[in-house]
């Protein structure tokens, strides 16, 4: 089968590979419909996210048609339609069994890796290197999918793919980024980034019931498609943005902040350059850039809203405003089963339309050019479908 | 190790030592004799290792140990602990082996000292945990990838 595979820093080739096949009983073999690029598979590409080797099949945003079942899934039957969440689990460990499938203690093979780096292991994820147990992604014609009886949820015959697809991963991301705001209506919640996961937390804060959001990026496009869905644009190139928020909530700042940016935050002057530079030389793997504004922004009492993916150590993270201001800090892998059931009902009562992030629809042989532009936002890419098939 | 499971679920699936091959790594067979004792085949280092093992302490529903007889290739022994965890939410497994193979110094099989290896008993209690919750233990062995091009183009 063709598949989408990485072989190091801004190295990504559609390739031949073997065919995936069932490897344990409740395992699915799916044929992929739709897959799309994902903001953080651009941290692959760059070449910051460690434990990569060369020729893994990336991918963790996929849905396709069921053609294989291995003998203990039941609830599946050869021929349906599914979107796979991102992360892997299997639905019987106590992390699963309090939902935080993201934190799923039996999906990561290579858990002692993980352990030496962050302590303890988080579940598996497809497509997105060893440390997180280093399955095959879906930017391929076919996938396998581990608990399959857990994971997979059947997409009603009435919705598109481009409806559904994006339960996988950016829209339960999104939304939980919003949820654990504690939204009220008096609330006014600042995004930074406007990429597909902060699209997706502004209409899931508006939809949450927020008063106001407002949004920060820099490119023209992606402020544009914000505003459409409600929000309060800020262009961080034009204007000063602890400044701007203050000014718009009298003062105070605002009552909760989601870094929809991560590891690899833009940053203008001394200070982007300063990060820039610790990066390179591997004194800490990310610059956040997006969070330490979104921190110093927040106003007392606040919550810290972290969807964004980091994967190591980052510096100059201001505790004493976290300390002494007494910040909440929220993040982690998103637990994507839980938000599923939930998710797919606001779609089909018509509340949201996730195709709304769609600029690019390619076959995944242009997958390369696909990365590239995504990386680079040139012609105003927001977010890239690929078709297998 | 915090296993979902009571520790007399996980004594139990422990005490039937036939099904070793399912989470020890290295463990082809373990058999049992009509005179109790187990016979072992263990496959590391490119070749077979074989011994007979008997139970030392048993103790349903908290501890079992185990060691080789006289004469074994690998003289070896364990002995695993099964305590509720707080508020009876699962158990607490834990395990202790050791291994005095007859070349475990320079020389020894690079197969032999990973299966003795710390990580090793660690790997199989993951794998212990993982069969009993789910049935299985998570593995990639067998997906594809690129990596067999890499080669190639390298070359070009």
């Amino acid at each position: 089968v063709r598949a989408l595979c990485w072989y190091g820093k801004e190295d990504v080739r559609v390739e031949t590979v073997p065919d995936p096949r069932i490897l344990n009983p409740r395992d699915a073999i799916v044929k992929i419909t739709s897959t799309a690029i994902c903001g953080s598979d651009l941290h692959i590409y760059g070449g910051f996210i460690p434990s990569m080797q060369r020729g893994d099949i990336l991918g963790h945003e996929f849905m396709g048609e069921v053609v294989e079942l291995g003998s203990k899934v039941t609830n599946l039957k050869v021929g349906d339609r599914v979107v796979v969440p991102f992360p892997v689990a299997c639905g019987n460990c106590f992390s699963c069994e309090a939902e935080m499938y993201s934190l799923c203690e039996n999906s990561n093979p290579n858990a002692w890796m993980a352990e030496k780096l962050w302590g303890h292991s988080p579940a598996g994820l497809f497509g997105y290197s060893h440390l997180t147990g280093g399955y095959a992604g879906g930017q391929a014609q076919y996938a396998r999918v581990p608990f399959a009886d857990v994971g997979p949820i059947k997409a009603p015959d009435e919705l598109t793919d481009e409806q559904v697809l994006f339960l996988s991963d950016i829209f339960p991301t999104g939304y939980m980024a919003a949820e654990a705001c504690g939204i009220r209506p008096e609330h006014t919640i600042a995004i930074w980034g406007c990429g597909p996961v902060g699209q997706f937390a502004i209409k899931s804060a508006f939809l949450l019931g927020a008063g106001r959001v407002i949004a920060i990026d820099r490119f023209p496009e992606r402020l544009r498609m914000a505003r459409e869905s409600g929000a309060v644009t800020i262009n961080y190139e034009d204007a000063d943005v602890y400044d701007s928020l203050l000014e718009i909530t009298g003062g105070l700042g605002p009552d909760a902040v989601i870094d929809a940016v991560g590891m690899e935050a833009h940053a203008p002057g001394a200070i982007g350059a300063y990060d820039r530079l610790k990066q390179a030389m591997m004194l800490q793997t990310g610059r956040p850039t997006a969070l330490r504004q979104a921190i110093r922004a927040c106003r007392n009492g606040g919550t810290i809203s972290i969807p964004g993916v980091y994967g190591g150590f980052v510096d100059k993270i201001p505790m004493g405003a976290v300390m002494n201001r007494a910040l909440t800090i929220k993040s982690g892998q998103t637990p994507v089963q839980r938000y599923l059931k939930p998710l797919l009902a606001r779609i089909v009562n018509g509340e949201i339309n996730p195709g709304f992030v769609i600029t690019h629809r390619m076959k995944l042989e242009d997958a390369p050019r696909g990365y590239e532009i995504f990386r680079n936002k040139q012609d105003e890419c927001i977010k890239v479908v690929l078709n297998p098939n | 190790m915090a296993v979902n499971k009571t520790p007399a679920e996980c004594y139990e699936f422990w005490r039937k030592l036939e099904n070793f091959p399912k989470f020890m790594k290295n463990v082809e067979t373990v058999e049992t004799g009509d005179d109790g004792r187990t016979h072992w085949k263990v496959r590391a280092g490119l070749r077979t290792w074989q011994w007979d093992a008997e139970i030392t302490q048993d103790t349903p529903h908290e501890a079992i140990s185990w060691r080789s007889t006289e004469g074994a290739e690998i003289a070896n022994s364990g002995s695993v602990r099964f305590e509720p965890r707080l508020a009876n939410r699962g158990t607490n497994v834990r395990l202790a082996m050791e291994y005095d193979p007859p070349a475990a110094g320079v020389g020894a099989p690079n197969g032999l000292l990973e299966m003795i290896s710390e990580h090793r008993v660690r790997e199989n209690l993951h794998r212990f945990k993982s069969v009993i919750e789910c049935g299985e233990f998570p593995t990639t062995e067998g997906q594809p990838s690129g990596r067999h091009l890499t080669e190639r183009k390298a070359k070009q």
